[in-house]
């Protein structure tokens, strides 16, 4: 990688990918490896599942390069295109009855606490609490509809704008603000018991 | 901001996607407003709370996925690669240092083509006061077209290329080595007659004035030829050049009335009319052109008033006075070594000089 790579931006990554330059998508990829593979967890609930989509969604990328502009944001893009793919993921899921974050198990934990049982802790220096915490907290994404975990993960993990998650998910923006808003109200109530847990560690 | 109005902007102002003014307005209401403070402070920390760590994607992700997209461009069509292709040829078209190469091979490419053929094989090219190129090497250049005159200069005018090689030749190499045994001479005029009757005038003007030059008795008549040869090939701004040097030359002669009254016809057709009127005055006192340059004389009268008249005084045609002025001047006279610049005034001699005074004088009698 070049020192120039790390400072540029993902526009131009992309712009020099399709140029042929293969360290440019390299970069990208170390970039938005992470905040993919995260959403498409927490969208699909299942981690090979996400590591699928995440690849593919590379793959998608360099099959689409062409099509890319360069005014376009890029994160925009490449997470439009991961949410297709999980969109495409969950439907075949549903075709083979395979589990997902919202129809939870018979008897047994949600897909969502399997897939935080399965993370394990994220940081080993992390007391007990902070992986109850942290459990807690993806449990109740996890446990979000649909419609409003899609435009959370969008925005909280993608950092995605309203005004973009609107042009990605085909809804009026203050329909995705709404969304949001109902999704961190719910999220509230689930979370309340952490609060002051939380504001203790501010 | 009232608190509905709050309500609409809480989750743009909690992920900072308001404007400046309107984040400002917001916060001035969460100063004053319990109820809305309450809110947006659950919420924040809702917001704080929900930004959990990311985990760490499989070891093996990014390897895979370097390793897919090797072997996806492998397999990408046509149209993908070449778009790719035009990229990166558009890249590389676009830097400077590549416009920089190519202009520099440009200017290296064309003067090699005049490397190529060498200098010219000209040598050394020096330019005389007479205008005449001498030098080692001299390209002298074509036949018909004039080399280096000088303006206002008839002498100089008069050598052009051909009468300036001619002169070159007969100054170098021809008196030497000439022959200018009489039966020599004749072979040469007749040549120069056979040339001059051809049409070939540069050469019959050449060897006019190599007879010319002997002083045998074709000179006077070699000489007259080598005028009309001039100005039948180059025009009349040689040949009265020529013209008044042969006047001048066989002054009271049969040849030297005969070549003043040429320069006076080829004056008048240059619109040097006073010139023209000086070798016409000349003329007047013999009995064989007396009533021609009589009649000639009042022609350029009345060309020179009209003239006046009209109030166009073009540089060629001078007014009345100093037409007749000139008139009072005789033509070359006496030859100079060089014949006289255009601009100069016609020579005078002796004899002119006590001639009818002009107007121009003081208590003259004019014509």
């Amino acid at each position: 990688m070049t020192e120039g790579h790390a400072e540029s931006s993902d526009e131009m990554l992309m712009v020099r990918y399709k140029r042929g330059d293969r360290d440019a998508f390299a970069e990208l990829v170390r970039r938005y490896q992470r905040p993919l593979y995260n959403f498409s967890v927490r969208y699909l609930g299942n981690r090979d599942a996400a590591r699928e989509v995440t690849q593919d969604a590379f793959l998608r990328l360099v099959k689409c390069s062409a099509d890319f502009k360069h005014e376009s944001r890029f994160s925009t893009w490449i997470f439009s295109i991961t949410r297709n793919l999980c969109i495409d993921e969950l439907r075949k899921a549903k075709h083979r009855n395979h589990p997902s974050l919202d129809t939870p198990g018979e008897g047994g934990p949600s897909l969502g606490e399997k897939v935080t049982a399965e993370g394990g802790p994220l940081d080993g220096e992390r007391g007990a609490s902070n992986n109850e915490l942290r459990d807690g907290i993806l449990r109740a994404i996890d446990g979000l509809p649909e419609d409003q975990r899609e435009v959370f993960l969008l925005r909280q993990m993608g950092g995605i704008p309203f005004a973009e998650i609107a042009r990605i998910t085909g809804i009026p923006e203050n329909t995705v603000k709404s969304r949001m808003r109902y999704a961190l109200e719910r999220l509230q109530k689930e979370l309340r018991e952490f609060a002051e847990y939380a504001r203790a560690l501010r | 901001m009232d608190c509905e109005k709050f309500d609409t902007v809480t989750i743009d102002l909690l992920y900072g996607e308001l404007d400046e003014l309107s984040e400002a307005a917001a916060l001035r209401h969460l100063h004053h407003c319990t109820r809305c403070r309450d809110i947006w402070g659950h919420i924040r920390t809702t917001r704080e709370l929900a930004e959990i760590p990311l985990e760490e994607p499989p070891l093996d992700l990014f390897e895979s996925v370097i390793l897919a997209e090797r072997n996806a461009t492998k397999t990408l069509p046509f149209r993908e690669r070449a778009s790719r292709a035009i990229s990166v040829m558009a890249e590389y078209a676009m830097r400077p240092q590549l416009a920089m190469a190519a202009l520099l091979l440009l200017m290296i490419g064309s003067s090699l083509i005049f490397v190529r053929n060498g200098p010219a094989d000209r040598g050394q090219v020096s330019v005389t006061e007479l205008g005449t190129p001498t030098g080692e090497g001299m390209v002298r250049p074509e036949a018909g077209k004039e080399a280096l005159v000088f303006e206002g200069d008839p002498a100089a005018a008069a050598r052009t290329p051909d009468t300036a090689g001619a002169e070159e030749r007969s100054t170098k190499e021809g008196s030497p080595t000439k022959d200018n045994s009489p039966g020599a001479l004749a072979e040469t005029y007749r040549e120069a007659m056979s040339a001059y009757q051809e049409g070939r005038y540069a050469e019959a003007e050449r060897l006019f004035s190599d007879v010319a030059s002997q002083g045998d008795e074709r000179a006077a008549s070699a000489a007259l030829h080598e005028g009309h040869a001039a100005r039948n090939g180059s025009g009349c701004q040689r040949a009265a050049a020529l013209y008044d040097s042969v006047a001048a030359r066989f002054e009271g002669g049969t040849v030297g009335d005969e070549a003043s009254w040429h320069a006076a016809t080829c004056y008048r057709a240059m619109g040097q009319l006073k010139r023209a009127a000086a070798h016409y005055s000349q003329l007047k006192a013999r009995p064989a052109y007396a009533s021609r340059a009589q009649k000639a004389l009042l022609e350029l009268d009345e060309l020179m008033q009209v003239a006046s008249a009209k109030g166009e005084k073009s540089p060629n045609a001078p007014s009345t006075e100093e037409a007749r002025g000139a008139a009072a001047a005789t033509p070359a006279a006496k030859p100079a070594a060089k014949p006289a610049a255009t601009t100069a005034p016609p020579p005078t001699n002796q004899k002119t000089a006590i001639e009818p005074k002009t107007e121009s004088e003081p208590g003259g009698l004019g014509l």
